[in-house]
């Protein structure tokens, strides 16, 4: 019999924390949650590694404690606390105090599947069946298909001696995964119970069917025959009896019990480890369980963790998938080893165990988020949305849901939707930077201009950090440079990056404005500052050798494109090799020019890429070196194909060339035209 | 003889009253009159920190009759040390007695003035003679010589014991003469009249295979030290000792078919006829293992069916730790149903007889009766089906104490190894379903002002006022004696059965009692026959008589003849000697 004598440091710091919860004085410590004082427990004579255990948790549920009242997030936090207080006291059998801190985790994280069923089954263990039934059935409220749920509700009712009720659970358990010979086995008791034998032998039968290991359902066989007067048949079903119970799905209650039992002391001592940031010792435990018992998934689990903690991700990330090996379906370590994945961006990999989990536990809320986050990081942006909605089925008011939501469905396309969602996240959640910010956005993605300017002219009135600030500005600049109103855009785009100024867009989008109004040397240098912040970024360099080139900078073009020919590929050295052999060929600079270098270089990329672009360097580079007749001739085929593909537009530019080719003039600077 | 007593009066004419039914749970009434009756004993386990098994396990005690003055005397049964000499002093109780501890034997002198009794017991175990200095377990009071004197025969760790009573007063140890001196560790035995030759024979139960040399050190999940449980040893087997009707005993354990099965951790055992066909049988509490159900052949043999008739395991299929057992008809339907204690986190067991003709047939109804979740909390030992509340149906008592510490059970100084429970009654009231259900009665009923480790319950009419006392035995704690003051106006008869009165009086045991009614089903009681723990209780049976009229009294006898008697007369108990009522039939199988 065990009694609460006196409270411990947890129990005193709930005390006072509890008036401040129910008192009502103001909005917010009325909502606050109700906490219960944890029984104290005499450890006195237990094994020092086990008290060294129950005593840390004490002092980080009394140094959360000592916080004062929790709400939000450190409510979370503080729940998590308690459930893994109350955990531990599960696997040491002191059951009051399991079953007061997890009462107080239910209370902190109501939406928590695990801390719910624990509750249910340490009341069950104490005897309160009725207490047990109230917190299965909130269990089930969040999980309405786990298996072990509907199972032990049934045995619970059945003990009750309320047959009605035991039936509808066991009923419920024969379609979900993994019970169903348990929940034969239980429809067998009540109708044995309620004196239908003959029910009661179909049900134990079929449940052996289902779980022939299970030997000890010959002796309910036995007995169903004997209430029946089948004497020959009752001695035979006896006569195959074994010790062998029905067993269900119930990945909770065995790692607790695993926990409890032979391995649990290595476990709890490489825990201890763990604890103690002694992760060498912790590991040698740890492989020491798993060589023991090789058939241990806790024991696999706890090495993934600590090399984990010890940030051997890879190492962790294979013992995870031993464990997996060994209990395919445990949804806790198909989460944890998703969550890996993920930090590692495996994000496929991740992707498919936290599918599994949600599979199997679909009222999974955290596996679901995750889940979203796989999907986001590979693309699969309405999935992720897709799975974001399954997570807010479980927790509707979660605004960083729906923002993840609204954000996926912009990235995947679905504008209108996103729209939406920001929206009634502005009306439900009040003014917001970010999601005015994206709500532009969306609004440019949508073709409206004049309304995404006004959330961004909003948001620069409203005042904001510099990073958004300077996001607000760029777009602005972005959606006046769409309207051709450049000296408009400058000045946001300068803005910009005043505010952030390492935003290269904001530079490179400020060289094309400047260049649209003729500022070339200055459009030059606001590449270059692109091309500084992001020196591989060959759209920069291009932008800013144009600019130079229009700018009348031939020679500094030459040279500077000679140097990123020889350096190593980044991306676009065809484009630059070509503008190289043109501006040999073609410069107002006598001193740029080189004939000879532009026709071999030209022909040189003609034999790799036989555009009308190529052929028409090639006719520059041949009316360069004096060969008129090669230059007609490439001009002419290049006019040929032109023609025939239909390109009108760049035909009266490609005569006029022709025209200065049978003139006998060569072509110069073609690029400002 | 001190005490001057109405007796065993002879059967008369009398006259019934209807039967008071108790409005509600809260009139069942007990008096605590163990110092008021010089009641003054307490166990001593000699708990010295070694955690030694036994030190838990004990001890039970026993009402009889001794001194045939007509009342029940009181027999207890105590510790000792285990271990060195040296150990004594680190007890966590101080023994304060005379060296060695040794088990009581209380003389009741009874007063009757005013028409109400005042219990009184002496402590007469000097001059009787009896030194039982063993480290005991249990107790049966039975006549084993046919003297006409009821002898003990002590279950002890060690050698049991068998004190003959000479009829004077005095008792003489003739353990080694009669041949019963199993060495085995015994808690419990049945003296009952097993091959139906009107002789006691003993059936005795054998816990495990314990010595101090092979005692264990066990932890707990915590990794604290604890008392071990029973799997930590082997199973001890029991024992059948056949009486020759002189009061020597001749083993027929292998001979009875006993070695046919797997030997149990045997703790509780009671004697009755359980499957209704006549003959005296056997049922065996073993712990953490499958009950044993020996049904009677009739021809020496005894087949163990607990399986088969399903009292061996629960309705989950699974083996409990059964500890202590009662046998009484809970439901009225005429015939045994079984109540068996269990450790805590395991229910009590209630098995309703169904045995028909040539099957016999028990179902597990704990849930279904209510008794299952209360009991959940409670490591339980002694019990018996008692009519607490005198409405004519069998209430449950048991009484409880752990062998394990609760985990994180605050330890003080003055008790570092905290065991006690608080004891638990069960009243019988009508319900739907089943027709009967048990309600806990008002917690503290059967508990001093703190509780005890409980272990023996011994049943009786200690005042000879019609109901049922009980005598509760706690380990390492004091006997308490509790005087049933329920409804004491209460118009009532009681029946001894005799297997004879010639020399003395010799009580028969594990004989089924009917009381046929007018227009009502018959009461059915067991007389005699063991049960509870290690404890032996009144073989004479009292029953309220308001209600229908009483009809007839009829006793089955252990070699299944059957006889009857017209109704005795109140308020008194009438002896029922075999040989002398109305034989009325032979045993149905044997029927033309």
């Amino acid at each position: 019999m065990t009694k609460p004598i006196r409270l411990s440091g947890v129990a005193l710091i709930i005390a006072l924390l509890v008036p401040l919860a129910t008192t009502g004085l103001h909005a917010q410590e009325a909502a606050a949650p109700r906490l219960i004082p944890v029984p104290e427990v005499d450890l006195r004579g237990v094994d020092g590694a086990v008290r060294d255990q129950i005593d840390q948790q004490r002092e980080l549920l009394e140094a959360a404690l000592a916080q004062g009242t929790p709400t939000g997030d450190d409510a979370e936090q503080l729940g998590l606390l308690f459930g893994d207080a109350g955990q531990l006291y599960l696997v040491y059998d002191l059951l009051p105090a399991a079953r007061a801190c997890l009462t107080n985790a239910a209370e902190l994280q109501p939406r928590s599947f695990r801390w719910r069923y624990l509750l249910g089954s340490a009341a069950e263990h104490l005897g309160e069946l009725e207490e047990a039934v109230e917190a299965y059935d909130l269990a089930r409220t969040l999980r309405p298909d786990d298996p072990a749920t509907a199972v032990r509700l049934g045995r619970v009712h059945l003990e009750l001696g309320r047959h009605e009720e035991a039936r509808g659970h066991y009923q419920r358990a024969i379609a979900l995964p993994g019970s169903t010979a348990a929940a034969h086995f239980g429809l067998g008791r009540v109708a044995f119970e309620t004196d239908d034998p003959t029910t009661a032998l179909q049900h134990f039968q079929t449940a052996l069917r289902e779980q022939p290991r299970a030997d000890s359902l010959h002796y309910h066989i036995a007995l169903a025959h004997r209430a029946l007067g089948d004497d020959a048949a009752m001695r035979a079903a006896m006569e195959l009896r074994g010790e062998a119970p029905v067993a269900f799905a119930d990945p909770i209650a065995a790692e607790i019990k695993e926990s409890a039992t032979g391995i649990g002391a290595q476990l709890l001592l490489g825990r201890v480890a763990l604890a103690a940031n002694a992760f060498e010792i912790a590991e040698e435990r740890f492989r020491e369980a798993v060589r023991d018992y090789p058939d241990s998934t806790a024991a696999k689990r706890s090495l993934a963790a600590a090399l984990e903690g010890m940030g051997r991700r890879a190492e962790a990330a294979m013992w995870y998938q031993e464990a997996l090996n060994l209990s395919p379906n445990d949804v806790g370590l198909l989460f944890q080893t998703g969550l890996l994945y993920n930090s590692e961006g495996r994000y496929q990999a991740a992707a498919e165990r936290l599918r599994r989990a949600v599979e199997i536990e679909p009222s999974f809320g955290p596996a679901w988020v995750e889940l979203a986050r796989s999907l986001g990081e590979t693309g699969d942006h309405l999935e992720a949305a897709e799975a974001l909605t399954r997570a807010l089925e479980l927790a509707p008011d979660d605004r960083n849901l729906r923002f993840h939501r609204a954000s996926n469905y912009r990235l995947g396309g679905r504008r209108e939707l996103a729209l939406r969602e920001f929206e009634s996240l502005l009306a439900d959640f009040g003014f917001d930077r970010e999601i005015l910010l994206l709500l532009g956005r969306i609004e440019q993605g949508l073709g409206r201009p004049a309304s995404a300017a006004r959330r961004f002219e909003q948001l620069v009135e409203a005042g904001a950090d510099p990073p958004l600030l300077s996001q607000a500005h760029f777009e602005l600049g972005n959606i006046r440079t769409q309207q051709e109103r450049y000296e408009e855009a400058i000045p946001h785009y300068q803005r910009a990056i005043a505010a952030n100024p390492t935003l290269k867009e904001a530079y490179f989008n400020l060289g094309t404005a400047l260049g649209r109004l003729g500022q070339f040397t200055e459009a030059a240098l606001a590449a270059r500052r692109a091309l500084q912040l992001d020196p591989g970024d060959s759209r920069a360099r291009a932008a800013e050798v144009t600019a130079l080139l229009l700018a009348g900078e031939d020679a500094r073009v030459r040279l500077m494109l000679e140097q990123t020919l020889e350096l190593p590929d980044q991306g676009g050295s065809g484009f630059f090799a070509l503008l190289l052999a043109e501006v040999l060929a073609a410069s107002e600079d006598d001193s740029v020019r080189d004939g000879t270098m532009a026709l071999n270089l030209a022909t040189d990329l003609f034999q790799r890429a036989q555009t009308p672009a190529h052929g028409a360097v090639v006719a520059l580079a041949y009316a360069e070196t004096g060969d008129f007749e090669q230059a007609i001739a490439w001009q002419q085929r290049l006019i040929e194909n032109l023609d025939r593909a239909g390109a009108t537009e760049a035909l009266p530019d490609a005569r006029e060339r022709l025209a200065a080719y049978q003139a006998g003039r060569p072509v110069r600077a073609p690029w400002r035209r | 003889m001190r005490s001057s007593c109405t007796g065993l009066a002879l059967a008369s004419l009398a006259t019934f009253s209807p039967i008071t039914v108790l409005g509600s749970a809260d009139e069942v009434l007990f008096t605590d009159a163990t110092k008021s009756a010089g009641l003054d004993f307490e166990h001593w386990n000699g708990m010295s920190g070694h955690l030694y098994y036994p030190e838990v396990v004990g001890a039970g005690a026993a009402l009889f009759d001794y001194d045939n003055d007509g009342d029940l005397d009181l027999y207890l049964v105590q510790g000792n040390l285990l271990g060195n000499e040296a150990d004594r002093s680190s007890a966590t109780k101080a023994w304060t007695g005379d060296w060695p501890p040794r088990d009581r034997l209380y003389r009741n002198d009874l007063d009757l003035r005013d028409d109400r009794a005042t219990v009184r017991f002496v402590d007469v175990t000097e001059e009787s003679g009896i030194a039982a200095t063993g480290y005991g377990m249990g107790v049966v009071a039975a006549d084993l010589d046919n003297d006409g004197w009821v002898d003990l025969y002590v279950l002890n760790l060690g050698a049991n014991q068998l004190w003959r009573n000479e009829g004077d007063g005095t008792f003489s140890d003739r353990t080694e003469a009669s041949g019963t001196g199993d060495p085995r560790w015994s808690v419990a035995a049945a003296a009952a009249d097993y091959d139906g030759d009107l002789d006691l024979d003993l059936f005795i139960v054998n816990y495990l295979d314990f010595s101090l040399a092979s005692h264990k050190t066990c932890l707990t999940e915590r990794g604290e030290v604890d008392y071990c449980l029973p799997s930590a040893y082997q199973p001890a087997p029991d024992g059948l000792l056949v009486n020759d009707g002189s009061g020597r005993f001749e083993d027929a354990t292998v001979r009875a078919g006993l070695t046919t099965a797997r030997p149990g951790n045997g703790l509780g055992i009671l004697a009755a006829d359980l499957d209704g066909d006549q003959r005296l049988d056997f049922y065996i509490a073993n712990d953490l293992m499958p009950n044993h159900l020996w049904l009677n052949g009739g021809n020496g043999q005894l087949v163990e069916e607990g399986l088969i008739s399903g009292a061996a395991l629960n309705a989950d299929g699974e083996a409990e730790a059964s500890m202590g057992v009662a046998a009484g008809d809970y439901d009225g339907d005429g015939d045994l149903d079984l109540f068996l204690t269990h450790f805590h986190r395991e229910t009590n067991t209630l098995y309703r007889n169904d045995s028909k003709r040539g099957a016999v047939q028990f179902r597990d109804r704990t849930n279904a009766t209510g008794l299952g979740r209360p009991s959940w909390d409670a490591t339980s030992f002694g019990t018996a089906f008692v009519d607490l509340d005198k409405d004519g149906w069998l209430d449950l008592a048991a009484v409880n104490g752990a062998v394990t510490f609760a985990a994180g059970r605050p330890r003080t100084e003055d008790d570092p190894f905290p065991l006690d429970q608080p004891n638990q009654a069960f009243l019988n009231v009508t319900a739907g379903g089943d027709g009967r259900q048990f309600e806990p009665a008002p917690a503290g009923l059967l508990d001093a002002e703190t509780p005890f480790v409980s272990r023996g319950l011994a049943t009786g009419d200690v005042d000879n006022d019609g109901d049922t006392d009980l005598v509760i035995t706690n380990n390492n704690g004091p006997a308490r004696l509790l005087l049933n003051r329920t409804d004491r106006d209460a118009d009532w008869f009681g029946v001894a059965p005799l297997l004879d009165a010639s020399r003395g009086h010799r009580p028969a045991s594990g004989v089924t009692v009917r009381v046929h009614r007018t227009g009502a089903p018959p009461l059915v009681r067991l007389a005699g026959g063991g049960g509870s723990y290690a404890s032996w209780g009144d073989p004479r049976v009292a029953i309220p008589s308001g209600g229908p009229g009483i009809d007839r009294i009829e006793v089955q006898w252990a070699d299944g003849t059957i006889e009857e008697w017209p109704a005795p007369p109140p308020r008194a108990y009438t002896p029922l000697v075999r040989g002398t009522g109305e034989r009325r039939d032979e045993r149905e199988e044997d029927a033309p």
